[in-house]
C-alpha cells in the first residue's frame, strides 16, 4: 500500500460507484438473471483461486488478477466477451505485474486443466493477443493496492489471536469475489474486516473493550464501515446459495442469444440509440 | 521560448479528458471506441532517434496539441509470451509516478502488433553533458542536477518503487534544463523488506557493493549508491568506478574507498560472495587530492552516499535535507544550466547500443 493511496490511479481512475457498475451490467441482465450473473462471477473467481492454489501463486497475484477481471467487467459485458479467456489473461498479466513471471504456456495449460477443455478452448496466442486489450481497457493503470498488508499490520497492533488473523485473511480473499475492491479503499476494507472478525472471536468479551477503544481512536467514517460490513454479510448470504452445476447453462444462455438473435441485437442497438 | 513550451505542456490535459469521457461512455465500449479520437491518428512519427534491443524510439508530434513527443515502439517480434517485462514495468510505474523530475508517460497505444509508449520529448541526458568536453560546469550546476535527481528519486522511493538502473544515461534533460529520471525497465515495487530479488541489476559501474556480493534482499540504498557514483562522476567528468567485470568492480571500489571490514560493514560476511573470495586489503584513497574543487559539505554528502553498510547509507529524503543543498552557492536555476550540443549524439548512441545488449540478459531476471 503506497504512502499515497489518494494520489494513486486506483483512487483517481479506478474507484467506481455502485451506479456505474449497475449501468454496465444492464446489458448482461437482458439475457440472464442477476442471480445467474453472480453465479457466473463466483465461478470465474473460484477458477482463479483454484489456478492460484495448484500453481502455488501468492495470494496477492490472484487478488490483482481478480481486480483486473472486475475492472474489465466494469466496462464490458460477459455476453460480448469470453469470461474465461479474460480471466486467464488477467492471471497472466498479474503474475508479470507482481514480479512472478511465468511462461504463458504454464498459465494456459493450468487454466485448461482447472476449467476443462469443454469450456476453455483457447491457446497461448489468444491470451497473448488479449493481453493488450485487457491493458487497454484498464487504461494501462496496472498497480493495484490490496488490504492484506494493512490488515496484518493492524491486527498485530491489536494483538488479536492468530486464529482471527487467519479468519480475517479468508474474508479478505472472499471479498475479491465481489465488487467491493472497486468501491472501497483498501484501508477501509481492512478496518471493516477487523470490525467483523472482532465479533466472531470465540471469547469476544475478552477483547471487546480493547477493540472498542481502538475503533474510537480511529479517524474513519463509521457509517462507511457499517455499510460495507452489511455488504459483506449480504455477499455471504448469496454465496451460500452458489453451486457451479449451472455454469454451462448460464454461458449457453449468454451465447445463444448473441448468435441466433443477431437481428434482434442490431434492432436493440438502434432503439438504444434512439433513446 | 522555453516558457512557451512549458505552457503548451500545461494545457496538454485534453488527452486525459478524452480518457475520462471514454470512461463515461462505458455501456458498450467496443462500439463507442470509433467515436473517440483514435490515439493512433493523434500522433505522427517523424524520424527515428534511437534503437535498443526491445524498442525503437521515434521523434513525433501530438497532433491535437502540436507538442513534440518521443514515441517508443516496443518490438513484439516473435515473442509469443506477450509483452516483455521491461515494457510492462515501464508502463506500470510511469502511469503511477507523476513528478516534474520523472519522465512523463503521455499515452499508450497500439497498431496491430506493436505497442507504442508516448513519452515527453527530452533531447539530452546527463551522460551527454558530462562527455561534452567543451561544456564547463560549476559547483552550483552540479548541485542543481543532484537536487533534481534526488527529488525525482525521493518521489519513487516514497511511492515504494526501486529504480534499480540509475546512471547518467538515464537522467534525461529537457530543453528547459529540467532533469528527469527515465527508463523504468528494471524497476520494482518494494514492499516487504524480506522479499527475494535478483542482484543482477543496475549497470555495473553504478552497482552497489551488496549487489556485487550477491545480496538477494536489499532496499532503496542500492539507488543511493548509484546517485553517489553519479555525484562523483559529475565532479570528475569521468566515471568514478569503471570496472571491467563484476570482480574487478569490487576491487576498484575497495581501492577507492578502502576494503570494508566487519566494523565498517557488519553483516558483510553473511552475503553469498565474501565467504568464497579473499580480497586484498586497501586503505581508503584520500578524496581531497581527487576532488580538488569540491567543498567539505559536498564530500560529506558523497561519503554518506558511498557508505558500505546499506543500513547506514543516507536515504534520498535525508540527502535532500543535507547542509550541502542549503549552503552557498545556491543550485543553478535549471533553465540556466549548461546544455549539450548535438555533435556528441553519435558518441552516446554507440553506448546506448551497448547498454541494450546488457539489458537483454538482465530482462530475464526478476
Amino acid at each position: 500500500m503506497t504512502a499515497n493511496y489518494w494520489e494513486s490511479s486506483q483512487a483517481l481512475q479506478w474507484k467506481l460507484t455502485q451506479e456505474e457498475l449497475e449501468e454496465n451490467r444492464k446489458e448482461d441482465l437482458k439475457y440472464i438473471t442477476e442471480r445467474e450473473y453472480w453465479h457466473l462471477t463466483y465461478y470465474c473467481c473460484n477458477v482463479a483461486f483454484k489456478i492460484g492454489r495448484t500453481m502455488q501463486l501468492r495470494q496477492r497475484i490472484i487478488a490483482t488478477a481478480l481486480t483486473y477481471f472486475k475492472r474489465f467487467y466494469a466496462r464490458n459485458s460477459y455476453r460480448g466477451s469470453e469470461p474465461l479467456l479474460v480471466l486467464t489473461t488477467c492471471i497472466y498479466v498479474a503474475t508479470k505485474i507482481e514480479e512472478y513471471p511465468l511462461h504463458i504456456k504454464n498459465v494456459v495449460d493450468e487454466a485448461k486443466n482447472v476449467i476443462g477443455e469443454k469450456l476453455f478452448k483457447f491457446d497461448c496466442a489468444n491470451v497473448a493477443e488479449f493481453e493488450f486489450y485487457l491493458m487497454e481497457e484498464m487504461d494501462f493503470y496496472l498497480i493495484v493496492h490490496h488490504s492484506y498488508r494493512t490488515l496484518t499490520k493492524l491486527m498485530l497492533d491489536l494483538k488479536l489471536p492468530v486464529s482471527s488473523i487467519q479468519q480475517a485473511w479468508w474474508i479478505t480473499n472472499d471479498i475479491y469475489r465481489t465488487d467491493i475492491p472497486l468501491l472501497y479503499p483498501p484501508h477501509i476494507i481492512a478496518v471493516t474486516i477487523i470490525f467483523i472478525v472482532g465479533v466472531l472471536i470465540p471469547d469476544a468479551n475478552k477483547y471487546k473493550d480493547k477493540i472498542k477503544e481502538w475503533f474510537i481512536g480511529l479517524n474513519v467514517d463509521m457509517n462507511e464501515i457499517v455499510e460495507l460490513s452489511q455488504e459483506i454479510i449480504n455477499f455471504y448470504e448469496l454465496w451460500t446459495d452458489y453451486s457451479d452445476r449451472n455454469i454451462y447453462g448460464i454461458l449457453k444462455k449468454l451465447r445463444a442469444s448473441s448468435s441466433s438473435d443477431n437481428n434482434n441485437n442490431s434492432n436493440k442497438i438502434a432503439t438504444d440509440k434512439k433513446k | 521560448m522555453t516558457e512557451v513550451i512549458n505552457n503548451l505542456n500545461d494545457t496538454n490535459t485534453p488527452t486525459n479528458d478524452i480518457n475520462n469521457d471514454k470512461k463515461k461512455e462505458n455501456s458498450n465500449k467496443k462500439n463507442n471506441r470509433k467515436f473517440v479520437i483514435n490515439p493512433i491518428n493523434n500522433y505522427r512519427k517523424e524520424k527515428k532517434i534511437g534503437e535498443g534491443t526491445f524498442a525503437v524510439v521515434y521523434e513525433g508530434v501530438q497532433l491535437s496539441t502540436g507538442r513534440k513527443v518521443a514515441i517508443k515502439k516496443i518490438k513484439l517480434g516473435d515473442f509469443k509470451d506477450g509483452f516483455d517485462m521491461t515494457a510492462i514495468r515501464e508502463i506500470k510505474f510511469l502511469q503511477e509516478l507523476k513528478h516534474p523530475n520523472i519522465i512523463e508517460l503521455i499515452d499508450v497505444f497500439s497498431n496491430k502488433t506493436n505497442l507504442n509508449l508516448v513519452l515527453e520529448f527530452l533531447d539530452s541526458d546527463l551522460e551527454k553533458i558530462i562527455k561534452a568536453k567543451d561544456v564547463v560546469f560549476s559547483v552550483a550546476d552540479i548541485k542543481s542536477w543532484m537536487l533534481m535527481t534526488l527529488r525525482g528519486l525521493y518521489h519513487c522511493h516514497r511511492s515504494f518503487i526501486l529504480h534499480r538502473d540509475l546512471k547518467p544515461n538515464n537522467l534525461l534533460i529537457s530543453s528547459n534544463g529540467q532533469l528527469k529520471i527515465g527508463d523504468f525497465g528494471l524497476s520494482r515495487d518494494y514492499g516487504e523488506p524480506s522479499e527475494v530479488m535478483t542482484s543482477q541489476v543496475v549497470t555495473r559501474w553504478y552497482r552497489a557493493p551488496e549487489l556485487l556480493f550477491g545480496a538477494k534482499e536489499y532496499g532503496y540504498s542500492v539507488d543511493m549508491w548509484s546517485v553517489g557514483c553519479i555525484f562523483a562522476e559529475l565532479m570528475l567528468r569521468t566515471p568514478y568506478l569503471p570496472g571491467e567485470n563484476d570482480m574487478e568492480q569490487l576491487d576498484i571500489i575497495f581501492r577507492a574507498l578502502g576494503t570494508p571490514t566487519e566494523e565498517t560493514w557488519p553483516g558483510m560476511k553473511l552475503l553469498p560472495v565474501p565467504s568464497k573470495v579473499e580480497f586484498s586489503i586497501y586503505p581508503k584513497t584520500p578524496w581531497r587530492n581527487l576532488f580538488t574543487a569540491a567543498g567539505y559539505d559536498a564530500l560529506d554528502l558523497l561519503e554518506k552516499m558511498l557508505t558500505y553498510n546499506p543500513a547506514k547509507r543516507i536515504s534520498a529524503q535525508d540527502a535532500l535535507l543535507h547542509p550541502y543543498f542549503r549552503n552557498k552557492p545556491r543550485p543553478t536555476n535549471p533553465s540556466k544550466l549548461p546544455h549539450c550540443t548535438k555533435e556528441d549524439i553519435n558518441n552516446s548512441k554507440k553506448r546506448k547500443n551497448l547498454d541494450g545488449e546488457e539489458k537483454i540478459s538482465k530482462r530475464l531476471f526478476v
